[in-house]
């Protein structure tokens, strides 16, 4: 049993003033996105119409700490099919924010921005890397950490947690 | 033609057999390929948690290839997909754009609107045209039979990409093996999404996405699964053996790059087009190009 | 009787087809110049050469789509199939007569009856077209329920100068027909119009009357609009807005209901729930306002019948989410319901001799929309009907003004029905089952209204007597037209009867695709399938036909009403009654189709003639 009186009428619109929200309140539930949702087909239990209805009827908590909401594979296939334009990748994307400044990131995605501060990019490139690549005939490559740190407001030596 | 080639995270340490095959390619036809060492990561993965950071980094790439005018040229779905919402967004949203400016302004870069976005393949068959690409193929594939992938960021969103290719019925890659002589097979599971993106959060969900394509070219029988992603490569290629494993099965689907495809058909040698590095390998394939 | 020659006209779907041949087959003279006293033309009247047309005027001619007869595949059933189609055709020119032409010219003043938006549009268009018009009412320019009263005032104010405006003055009673209503006015008597438009202002009334709601509790929309009330940022105020839960409300007030949500979302932090059962959004403007209520951020819950749970006068509604699969539960502050304009019927209208019942007199069916009802000449507008207010009033008003118009105008010779009345008993049952209210009834006769008929043939099916048909459509001629064309059918002989409203279209389509049907299939084009009657059903088995296809437009959607209805009926008669004879109920079949639905028709006529085989 739900409490309408018990939900948060203001999240919906927390959701709609992030960037990428904002079509979320011109839902009406037609299903074309659950649809067409692979991930939902393989796993039932995420369903975008469900997370945009429990989102329209303001359970923040539940949505916001669910881990289904970062099962979203970005394939843009709802966005494509919606008839009211709720382009819900980037709606999800907005929640998703909304969830990690609430403390809900997994812990892959906090990792990301740890790896990125420290070597400006995903996947290091070390003297190894690069000797291969010279090997191949490719040119060398560098990161830009210093420009990644300052972007993100990190330093490696500030980050207290150690990485996975 | 000069493009500013974008390499992305994943290309330049896993996926040496893409790049070395894009700049083959590139070569044959002519394209100037411009290195920016500094260029590092689009933006991509930190899209999830902190979507406004990873417009800044974006707009560090759009900025640094503004400054030297040339056009952005990836060879990552992702990155590509990426960078172009990012210009779409500062282009229509003054206020992100300005606070992206404030961000971008203590690294000596600032925005400026108009940096064109490609995928390689889309830049190729853009500048060089199907006439200038047949014109560049010295040898015929016929007899070989290639599966394409789009993936989702190569056609989606589609105001981004601006119609270029039809999501609902996209034939791009298509056309481009046909031109080498071989055959581009149409498939149920031509349009399914890799996993890629769900690969940090849920394995197991992410093998299974994968797993649908590779059963089904599995029991179809091709030459190779065609992509042009390394994130793609990664669930098709790099996750075959372990989804073959869960599914107490046996794959076996050679991958390549459609890069790799075009350039044999242009001539250049497996070992130039870094087939050695490929996992599954087309050995038909490979013995059929080795003179 | 007249001797019948064969024009042929060449058309695309006749090719390989020998005039002289098919002529020979089917028995009459192939025309080469010479006089004509009857004629079967190849070619439909619209599209025959205009030198032609005025050659056969004033003579008995029967046009034939041939094409759509013919078909495609083998040269021979083409040639027979063609002469069939000929054959009959002529079998029934050799009867038909021409009734005469002296029919009353229809009265041209037009009675709007009423107040508000859709009265005084009706009576401005009506005007416009050259009709006076006369405009009667308690006051006829008050704004109705809904109505916006600058536009309505615009429109008094602009009346043309053909409009007569009678206050103070309501209609007592009706009776007549199209072209010949007489109505009695109070203060003014009684008076004759050719069309009379029925446009009562109507009243306003809340959606959920029926709703076990504390009255004394729930606000009035229009107070709340007044005066929209705010919640606290701590504390907000919860709405909750029925527009539609009893039962589904009109298009209008739906629109007008989510219109008025989205207004009382943006105080300050109040949240709306707006309950409904359908979300109608047929109006103008409809579904942009709908989404404008989402957008604002309107919490919008579609509830089945009888799925929201009213508690406590309305203080507690509960309802089930089957997306989420759970209940949910609302305790509003304030509840408030959508209203509607509700105008109540005439009484005049409830005499069940002169009229219609309500239901029969508005038709669930698209072909009765624009103003019209199934009696012919007599509109209904405005709240009455449940128009959503402004434009669609308007338009809907346009659209009656444009009918009764044509109606009116005479323009070709009117298909009257002519009445044999040594053979007439008086039964009435021609003017109760006429659906267009076009058979009227003196002292000792029948009396056709000519503006109002529209020639579908029920009252020939339905007259025991045989009394009374269209011209061209009696029963011996049509008998006389499926003996000429059974005679020449190969076995395994079928009939298949098609209606202007679905067959035809369905035919053409076929015909256009070069459709080969099997070779017995004898087609036989009717006005309405309700022309269609047991006798004629049962003639086609007698003169040979091993089978009887008679195909009508789908439930719901007949031009005269329920004329499918009625072929429906009568072929089940005929299933009973051959089943009672021992013989094959599967010999007659109805078919509901549509003019679109080509190849449904292909199917049931394969179907039927494969059933049928020996």
């Amino acid at each position: 049993m739900i409490r309408l009186n018990q939900c948060d009428p203001a999240f919906k619109y927390e959701v709609a003033a992030t960037p990428g929200g904002e079509g979320i309140t011109t839902c009406f539930a037609c299903a074309a996105c659950s649809a067409r949702c692979l991930v939902g087909e393989l796993k039932p239990e995420y369903d975008p119409r469900r997370i945009i209805r429990l989102t329209l009827l303001g359970r923040r908590e539940e949505v916001l700490s669910s881990p289904l909401i970062w099962l979203c594979s970005t394939c843009y296939s709802c966005a494509e099919v919606c008839p009211q334009q709720v382009r819900f990748t980037d709606v999800l994307t907005a929640i998703k924010n909304l969830a990690a400044r609430a403390g809900y990131a997994p812990p892959s995605t906090r990792a990301t921005a740890r790896l990125l501060a420290r070597q400006g990019r995903l996947l290091e490139v070390g003297e190894f890397e690069n000797q291969k690549r010279s090997d191949l005939g490719l040119p060398q490559v560098e990161g830009a950490p210093e420009d990644f740190q300052r972007i993100l407001g990190i330093t490696p030596q500030a980050e207290p947690e150690e990485e996975a | 033609m000069r493009g500013l080639l974008f390499l992305g995270c994943t290309v330049p340490v896993r996926n040496l057999n893409y790049e070395l095959s894009a700049r083959k390619v590139a070569a044959a036809l002519g394209l100037e390929l411009v290195d920016d060492t500094a260029l590092g990561c689009c933006g991509f993965p930190l899209k999830s948690a902190d979507q406004a950071a990873a417009l800044v980094i974006a707009a560090r790439a759009l900025a640094r290839a503004a400054r030297q005018e040339l056009p952005l040229v990836a060879l990552c779905s992702a990155c590509a997909g990426t960078l172009a919402e990012a210009a779409h967004i500062l282009d229509h949203h003054p206020e992100q754009r300005r606070a992206v400016e404030e961000r971008l302004q203590p690294l000596g870069l600032s925005y400026r609107p108009g940096v064109e976005v490609r995928h390689f393949l889309r830049f190729i068959l853009e500048q060089v045209g199907t006439e200038g690409l047949a014109a560049a193929m010295k040898r015929s594939l016929e007899g070989f039979r290639f599966a394409p992938h789009y993936g989702c960021h190569f056609l989606k969103p589609s105001e981004v990409t601006g119609g270029f290719d039809d999501p609902e019925d996209p034939g791009s890659l298509a056309r481009l093996i046909r031109l080498t002589g071989a055959q581009a097979v149409d498939y149920a599971t031509l349009k399914d999404c890799c996993g890629g993106g769900v690969l940090g959060a849920d394995e197991e969900l992410a093998a299974r996405m994968a797993a649908r394509k590779l059963l089904e070219l599995n029991q179809m029988g091709v030459t190779a699964l065609a992509v042009a992603c390394p994130f793609c490569n990664v669930m098709y290629e790099g996750q075959q053996k372990t989804i073959a494993k869960r599914l107490e099965t046996k794959l076996k689907v050679p991958v390549v790059y459609v890069t790799q495809i075009l350039g044999l058909a242009m001539g250049y040698s497996p070992e130039e087009l870094g087939l050695k590095l490929n996992r599954v390998k087309p050995k038909d394939l490979i013995k059929a190009c080795k003179e | 009787m007249a001797r019948v020659s064969l024009l042929w006209v060449e058309r695309p779907g006749l090719e390989g087809l020998e005039p002289a041949a098919v002529a020979r087959a089917a028995g009459v003279e192939l025309n080469s110049g010479g006089p004509v006293e009857a004629a079967v033309v190849t070619c439909p009247a619209e599209e025959a050469p205009e030198p032609l047309r005025q050659r056969l005027a004033g003579k008995p001619v029967q046009w034939l789509e041939l094409a759509a007869e013919v078909g495609g595949g083998d040269g021979a059933h083409r040639l027979a199939r063609a002469a069939a189609a000929v054959a009959r055709a002529a079998g029934r020119a050799e009867l038909a007569t021409l009734p005469p032409v002296y029919a009353p010219q229809p009265a041209q003043k037009v009675l709007v009856a009423g107040r508000g938006l859709a009265a005084l549009a009706a009576a401005h268009e009506a005007a416009l077209a050259g009709h006076p018009v006369l405009l009667a009412g308690e006051e006829p320019t008050r704004p109705g329920a809904d109505d916006d009263p600058a536009e309505v005032e615009r429109l008094a104010a602009g009346l043309p100068a053909g409009v007569e405006l009678a206050s103070g003055c309501t209609l007592l009673r009706l009776a007549g027909a199209a072209g010949d209503f007489r109505a009695e006015l109070s203060r003014r008597g009684k008076e004759s119009f050719g069309a009379v438009v029925l446009a009562p202002g109507g009243e306003t009334v809340s959606c959920e009357a029926e709703l076990a709601l504390d009255w004394s509790w729930v606000r009035p929309l229009p107070e709340l609009l007044a005066s929209p009330p705010a919640g606290e940022q701590d504390r907000w105020l919860q709405v909750a807005l029925l527009a539609g839960v009893s039962r589904p409300t009109t298009a209008g007030a739906f629109r007008r209901a989510v219109e008025a949500a989205r207004r009382l979302q943006q105080g300050d932090f109040v949240q709306v729930t707006l309950f409904f059962r359908e979300a109608r959004v047929a109006s103008e403007g409809g579904e942009r306002a709908y989404r404008a209520a989402r957008q604002a951020g309107v919490l919008a819950v579609r509830v089945p019948e009888e799925g929201l749970v009213v508690r406590d006068g309305g203080r507690r509604l509960r309802w089930h989410d089957p997306l989420l699969d759970e209940d949910l539960e609302l305790a509003p502050d304030v509840l408030t319901t959508a209203w509607e304009a509700r105008a109540a019927r005439p009484e005049f209208l409830d005499d069940p001799v002169q009229w219609p019942a309500w239901e029969h007199l508005l038709p669930d069916n698209p072909r009765f929309s624009g103003g019209r009802t199934a009696v012919s000449g007599l509109y209904i507008l405005g709240p009455l009907r449940g128009t959503p207010p402004g434009a669609d009033r308007r338009a809907e008003a346009a659209a009656a003004a444009g009918d009764l118009h044509r109606l009116l105008s005479g323009g070709e010779v009117a298909p009257m029905p002519s009445v044999r009345h040594t053979y007439c008993a008086r039964c009435l049952t021609c003017v109760r089952t006429c659906p267009h209210h076009a058979l009227g009834h003196r002292v000792d006769r029948i009396q056709p209204a000519p503006a109002a008929c529209q020639g579908c043939g029920v009252c020939a099916a339905e007259c025991p007597a045989e009394a009374i048909a269209p011209p061209g459509w009696s029963n011996p001629e049509l008998r006389a037209g499926l003996q000429r064309g059974l005679a020449l059918a190969p076995d395994p002989k079928l009939v298949v009867f098609t209606c202007a409203g679905s067959g035809r279209g369905a035919l053409d389509a076929l015909a256009r695709q070069a459709h080969t049907w099997p070779a017995g299939v004898l087609f036989y084009p009717v006005p309405c399938a309700g022309r269609v009657g047991l006798a004629l059903v049962l003639k086609a088995l007698e003169l040979g036909a091993r089978g009887v296809l008679v195909a009508g437009c789908h439930h719901g959607n007949c031009r005269s009403v329920n004329g499918n209805l009625r072929a429906q009926l009568r072929v089940d008669q005929a299933a009973r009654l051959l089943e009672s004879l021992g013989l094959r109920p599967e010999a007659v079949r109805f078919l509901p189709l549509a003019a679109n639905q080509p190849r449904r028709l292909a199917r049931a006529v394969e179907e039927m003639a494969q059933e049928v085989a020996p």
